[in-house]
Order: C-alpha cells, then sequence, then structure tokens
C-alpha cells in the first residue's frame, strides 16, 4: 500500500502558519505541504524577512517543507517564490495554469502555457525545485484529462511534472486515462478530504458517479502500487470555520479511515 | 597583532594539519555556511546537506563503533541526496590537501531508502576554482566505484582518494584545465551524494540515512595506527 507523507497545511487554514505548523506536528507528522492560495489559505509569503520566518518555524517544528501549492500566476513572481523554495529547502511547487475563460481560445491558451511553463521548469530545476501543474484541475486550464495529455503533447521540459489531486478526477477510468498519458510525470498525489470521506462508504464502483466523484481510496491505492508510485502522499483537508481541537479531531478522523482501508500512514502518527 | 588573543588563539586548534574527524555526537563549533542565520539557533554541526538542513543529531539504535550518536538524513522524495563536511565554510575556514589520502567513515539506512533507477551513493569532493563563469567556479568529482549503505547495520567504508582522474568523474563539467588534482590539492567540501551519470539531481530519495564517525585527511600512517587499532595523532575534532 501507499504511504501517506505529509499533511496540508490547508487543514488548518483559518490559522497563522505557526499555529498550522505546531499542530502538524502535534499530530506525529515530519513532513508538511505548504498552502499559498490567497485568502483561502496564506501560509506563504514573499520576501526576505518572511522567508527567515518560515525558515524558523519550520525548523523549530522540525517539519520537511515536501511540497509548496501556490495559487500565483505572475511569471516574475513565481521565479521570486522558486528561489524562495530554494533559500528553504522546499523541493517542489505546484502551480495551477489559468483559463482566461474563453473556450474558444483554450487551445491556444494550452499551447503558451505549455511554451512558458517549460522555460519556467528548466529555472526551477536551476534552482533546485521540481515544478509540476495541477492536472487535471476543474476550476483551472487543464480541466480534463485529454487537456491534460495536449499540454504535455507540447511540453518540452522533462522537468516539468505534475500534482495529481484526486479532488478533481471524475472516475477510476479518468485517473487509468491520466496515468497512461502522463503516469511517469506524476510527482505528488493529493488525497483530498472528499476522497477520504468517500471510504467511509465504501462506494462501489458502478455507483462511483451518483455518488459525486467521489474515488474509491482502495482502487487508488491498487492503482498507484500497480504502477509503482514512490513519491509524496499528502492529505489535503479543509475543516473550515472550527476550532483547532475540532479540526484535529477531523484530521484523526480522516487518518483513522485512511488507516482502516490500508493505507500506511507515517511511523510517528498515532491515530486515536 | 593586539588581536591575536582575541580573534586567533581561541582558534589555533582548527589550524591542526591532521586528521579531521567528525564524530556526530554533539552540534559543532564550526558551522557555517554562506546562508547561515538560522543556524544559531539550530546548530547541526559542521555538515550541509540536501533535503536542505535536513541533516540532524540522532541516538536512536545507537552510533557506529560504539558510539551514542550519529548524524541522520531524512528525506521524502528527494530531488538531490546528500551530506558534507564544508571546511570552506568552517569558522575559520579550512581548505586540505587531500591528494593520495584516506577517508573513513560508517553508514546505515536507519529507514530503507529508496531511489529513482541506478541511482547509487559515491564519495566526492569540491573545490572553489578560478573561473570568469559563475557556474565553473565549483570543481567536484565523485568516485566511480559506489559506497556501501549497509540495510539495518553500520557498515565501515574505507576509501582512497586516489590522484587518478580515469577513477573519477567530473560532475560538475569543469574545462580540462581544473584538474582533479586542483580540486583535491584544495579541497573545501567533502561527503557522499546519491550520483548517475553526471546528474546530482533527480535521486528521488526517500528514508532515513545515518552517517558516523566520519575522518578525513587520513595519511598512511594514520591508516596504519587505525588498522592497529590506536587512536589517532594530532586531530582535529569538529
Amino acid at each position: 500500500m501507499p504511504r501517506i507523507t505529509a499533511l496540508s497545511t490547508l487543514a488548518f487554514a483559518d490559522y497563522p502558519l505557526s499555529v498550522a505548523l505546531e499542530q502538524i506536528q502535534a499530530l506525529g507528522f515530519r513532513a508538511v505541504e505548504l498552502v499559498d492560495a490567497g485568502s483561502r489559505c496564506q501560509h506563504f509569503e514573499p520576501g526576505v524577512g518572511a522567508t527567515e520566518a518560515m525558515r524558523v518555524m519550520l525548523r523549530a517544528t522540525f517539519l520537511q517543507p515536501v511540497a509548496l501549492d501556490c495559487a500565483e500566476s505572475d511569471l516574475n513572481r513565481l521565479r521570486a517564490v522558486i528561489k524562495q523554495c530554494r533559500s528553504l529547502g522546499i523541493v517542489k511547487l505546484n502551480v495551477v495554469p489559468a483559463a482566461s475563460g474563453e473556450n474558444a481560445r483554450r487551445d491556444a491558451e494550452i499551447d503558451t502555457a505549455a511554451t512558458v511553463l517549460s522555460d519556467l521548469a528548466e529555472f526551477s530545476l536551476d534552482n533546485g525545485v521540481r515544478l509540476t501543474v495541477d492536472a487535471p484541475s476543474r476550476t483551472g486550464l487543464l480541466d480534463t484529462v485529454k487537456r491534460a495529455g495536449q499540454f504535455f503533447a507540447g511540453v518540452t521540459s522533462e522537468y516539468l511534472g505534475i500534482t495529481f489531486d484526486t479532488r478533481h478526477v471524475r472516475t477510476p477510468n479518468e485517473m487509468e486515462e491520466l496515468w497512461r498519458i502522463a503516469g511517469p510525470r506524476i510527482w505528488h498525489v493529493r488525497l483530498d478530504g472528499r476522497t477520504i470521506a468517500g471510504a467511509a462508504t465504501s462506494t462501489p464502483r458502478e455507483s462511483f458517479a451518483s455518488q459525486g466523484g467521489v474515488l474509491p481510496l482502495d482502487e487508488l491505492a491498487a492503482l498507484l502500487d500497480r504502477h509503482g508510485y514512490r513519491g509524496n502522499v499528502t492529505v489535503s483537508l479543509r475543516p473550515a470555520g472550527k476550532s483547532v481541537q475540532e479540526s484535529g479531531n477531523e484530521i484523526d478522523a480522516a487518518l483513522r479511515r485512511l488507516a482502516s482501508s490500508g493505507w500506511q500512514l507515517p511511523n510517528t502518527v498515532q491515530v486515536s | 597583532m593586539d588581536n591575536q588573543e582575541t580573534y586567533e588563539l581561541p582558534s589555533r586548534d582548527a589550524y591542526t594539519d591532521g586528521p579531521v574527524v567528525h564524530h556526530f555526537e554533539q552540534p559543532g563549533t564550526r558551522a557555517s555556511r554562506p546562508d547561515m542565520r538560522y543556524q544559531r539557533p539550530f546548530p547541526i554541526d559542521s555538515v550541509k546537506s540536501m533535503p536542505l538542513d535536513w541533516a540532524y543529531l540522532a541516538t536512536d539504535g545507537g552510533g557506529a563503533d560504539g558510539t551514542a550518536g550519529y548524524v541522520a538524513l531524512e528525506a521524502y522524495d528527494a530531488l538531490e541526496f546528500y551530506a558534507e563536511s564544508a571546511p570552506i565554510w568552517w569558522v575559520p575556514g579550512r581548505l586540505f590537501d587531500l591528494r593520495d589520502t584516506w577517508t573513513t567513515f560508517y553508514f546505515k539506512e536507519i529507514e530503507p531508502i529508496t531511489v529513482a533507477d541506478g541511482w547509487r551513493p559515491h564519495l566526492f569532493a569540491g573545490a572553489r576554482v578560478p573561473s570568469l563563469r559563475h557556474t565553473q567556479r565549483l570543481s567536484a568529482w565523485y568516485l566511480k566505484e559506489p559506497l556501501t549503505t549497509g540495510n539495518g547495520e553500520w557498515t565501515y567504508n574505507e576509501v582512497l582518494l586516489s590522484n587518478d582522474q580515469s577513477k573519477w568523474i567530473n560532475y560538475t563539467q569543469n574545462p580540462p584545465e581544473q584538474t582533479l588534482d586542483m580540486t583535491l590539492g584544495q579541497c573545501g567540501f567533502i561527503g557522499w551524494m546519491y550520483m548517475k551519470g553526471n546528474a546530482f539531481r533527480g535521486a528521488n530519495a526517500t528514508g532515513v540515512i545515518g552517517w558516523d564517525e566520519f575522518r578525513f585527511n587520513l595519511r598512511e600512517h594514520d591508516m596504519q595506527r587505525l588498522r592497529a587499532g590506536l587512536a589517532l595523532e594530532n586531530v582535529l575534532e569538529v
């Protein structure tokens, strides 16, 4: 079974980074995915002062930052973010290519994004950071597996990969199709809270669509095993509007669900 | 020489020209590197690592050669996987002539190490070299012969830094005039790194490795003492 390696700071989106890291450490994790999603979750800030503050917080909580999920789309600012990642030892940066909203222009936008992000991936690698895109992403430019395939057909850098977020995949067949198209480029897997919650009802495959598109955890685990996936697997929950204690309880319940579905938790994480 | 007592005498032992030994039992006093602000509150001995600064002092399971502690390096799908002693960044800084000297150390997989296909751990050495091109101011080489990591047990590695270019790979791909002799003769970085060909990025390493009792700048007479079970003389412990 694949191993859960990190928890996303999204789990404590309503709290400052210092609180999020302390709570994630208290849960027993040794690795963390940072999230910069603007007003929804701001756990990464630009600037030298912020970098040093984040460095101290990460070292004090002994959490290894394995990825940054970043909503930034401005190229110059992304280059600055990459340099910050280098300084902090964050080795993977995930971005979400944005769509203009005009469907007629989508093909041209995808081609342009493939060129621009290929260049950015090379810059990123020179700084010791791997670049990934959310693919597919229902809210982004690459909103279907087919469009993800079109994008990677135009990518010229071998250093541009995929963060596979279970939130954005509608059927197990889509999941298989993505692996067929770009399997070796899948460098990060993010287990969305809804996927984990779906496991409680053991959603049968045939009723998958009627369940609102929640991927069966066991099928996902089997697929990762089948393809020899060895990258990070991040748990990404967002218990909005809850106290730290309530959020912790929700995470604990999700981890219990994962463990009972056969997923391997980090040795240092104890669930109730 | 008014300043000698204040600044130089306290560090006089740092200039010892003998074997260097990292015991990894306690935080060192020479830890430094250009971006070192964080090391003041969190000293980690004189080791630089990738994942960046994830080398830490550990005692779980005990160190090598009967010692209590060791340095552990933990990785989660790490692009680069290495640890090094960097005397060029010590305070005060040092360079060593390591031509045809020996290095010895212990390795142990504290948690199993997985890496991408074809990646292996190697001994490497590096030096700053004169160049007008920023990208070629480092000349770094690794020995073709891979190291042994030891699965669950401490494994002893004894390596001769032969001044013979045919035994090494110059992974920073310097021009011919920047020779192995130049690098070993003024070495500022020495450690282990997972490599494949000229690539040092792409290891995709996961696991925890232990590293202990790292000695370098060992001459033949030092090796004779080590092999006879005698204490080394004129040692610089960092």
